[in-house]
């Protein structure tokens, strides 16, 4: 969607402009500020109009550009899903869903692929001499497979590294002839961690939110994986009073924390 | 550890049957060496490498259990 500008003497009215031109309340826009107003000197010398160009906002949208996020099989974002599949006004439970044992009922391709996958794992795990059962549900629509036995955090590694890699391996694998759109996401997990991790990530969400807010500077985090950031965006999209972008190059690429500015949402009282 | 990367690779490539794993054993590391089809090298490697260092994680993982260390080379 593209941006349309509007000017006015402040920038509340230019505000004020652009959601009666466009029939809108103001938290649905995206407001971007490119001048502000001065009064200038006696309101004669050098008096200029604020302008701002808005758009309609799209939360979603607005979480994958800030990010680039490719269409990325390696990265299955369920856990990202799982945050944008809360209800508006909701608060954010992330990682809550994990818990839940309602089986979801499944097609039998699913249940089939379900079974490659498990079979796939074992093997994997077998092959690498740990032994463990692997027990599956399907998961918002995911396949979700869980390693039960080992407990020693062997499979989990540094930062998760070793159960990332698994769960990219077994994607791969199972996916291998699947065309682009019908590939099924594979979530493989283990001691509850993915369900740790999101809601570590919340924590760490708040915190740079917080810090962002308190400095009205941005926030910056330490480096993290695609996955890790778009729980961050998601999390964060729903506050109107930051924003948020990826910056740097993978794999050391950070997410920063904005705070918006201030004049034009808290002047309306958000 | 020679089992474990030729199950993954050959469920990657096209022509599994031209998938090779060699173990050359030293004391403490042992260096497995990958060989696939030419058109395969591709898959194995992946994406900025993504694949070969998946490979290297779980190998690594694997080996740590057997108190060794392991090295995956991918031959050209």
């Amino acid at each position: 969607m593209s941006y349309v500008e509007f000017t006015g003497r402040t920038l509340k009215e230019a505000v004020k402009n652009a959601c009666e031109e466009l029939k809108v309340e103001e938290g649905l826009l995206d407001i971007e500020v490119m001048e502000e107003s001065t009064k200038g000197f006696l309101g004669i010398v050098g008096q200029r109009n604020a302008r701002i160009r808005v758009r309609r906002r799209d939360i979603l949208k607005e979480v994958m550009e800030a990010d680039d996020f490719e269409n990325d099989e390696e990265q299955p974002d369920v856990l990202g899903r799982l945050v944008k599949l809360e209800p508006a006004g909701e608060k954010v439970r992330a990682g809550e869903e994990f818990s839940e044992e309602i089986p979801e009922p499944e097609t039998p391709e699913q249940a089939a692929l379900r079974d490659q996958a498990k079979e796939i794992l074992a093997q994997l795990l077998e092959k690498m001499s740990v032994p463990a059962q692997v027990e599956t549900r399907i998961l918002h629509g995911a396949i979700y497979l869980d390693i039960r036995g080992d407990g020693s955090g062997l499979l989990i590694g540094k930062n998760g590294q070793t159960l990332n890699a698994l769960q990219f391996i077994v994607n791969k694998m199972v996916n291998k002839s699947a065309l682009a759109g019908e590939k099924v996401e594979i979530i493989v997990d283990t001691e509850n961690y993915r369900r740790r991790k999101t809601e570590k990530l919340k924590e760490k969400a708040m915190k740079l939110c917080a810090k962002a807010k308190n400095s009205l500077k941005p926030a910056v985090s330490d480096p993290m994986p695609a996955g890790e950031r778009r729980i961050i965006h998601l999390i964060l999209a729903e506050d109107r009073d930051v924003y948020t972008k990826s910056y740097g190059e993978e794999p050391r690429r950070r997410i920063i924390v904005y705070p918006r500015r201030g004049a034009v949402n808290k002047r309306r009282g958000r | 550890m020679k089992e474990l990367i030729e199950y993954i690779a050959k469920a990657l490539v096209d022509h599994p049957e031209e998938v090779t794993v060699s173990e050359v054993e030293g004391e403490i590391t042992s260096v497995l060496e990958l060989k696939v089809a030419k058109s395969d090298l591709g898959k194995v490697i992946g994406k900025q490498g993504r694949t070969a260092r998946a490979m290297r994680t779980i190998l690594s993982a694997a080996s740590t259990k057997m108190r060794k260390r392991a090295v995956l080379e991918i031959l050209e």
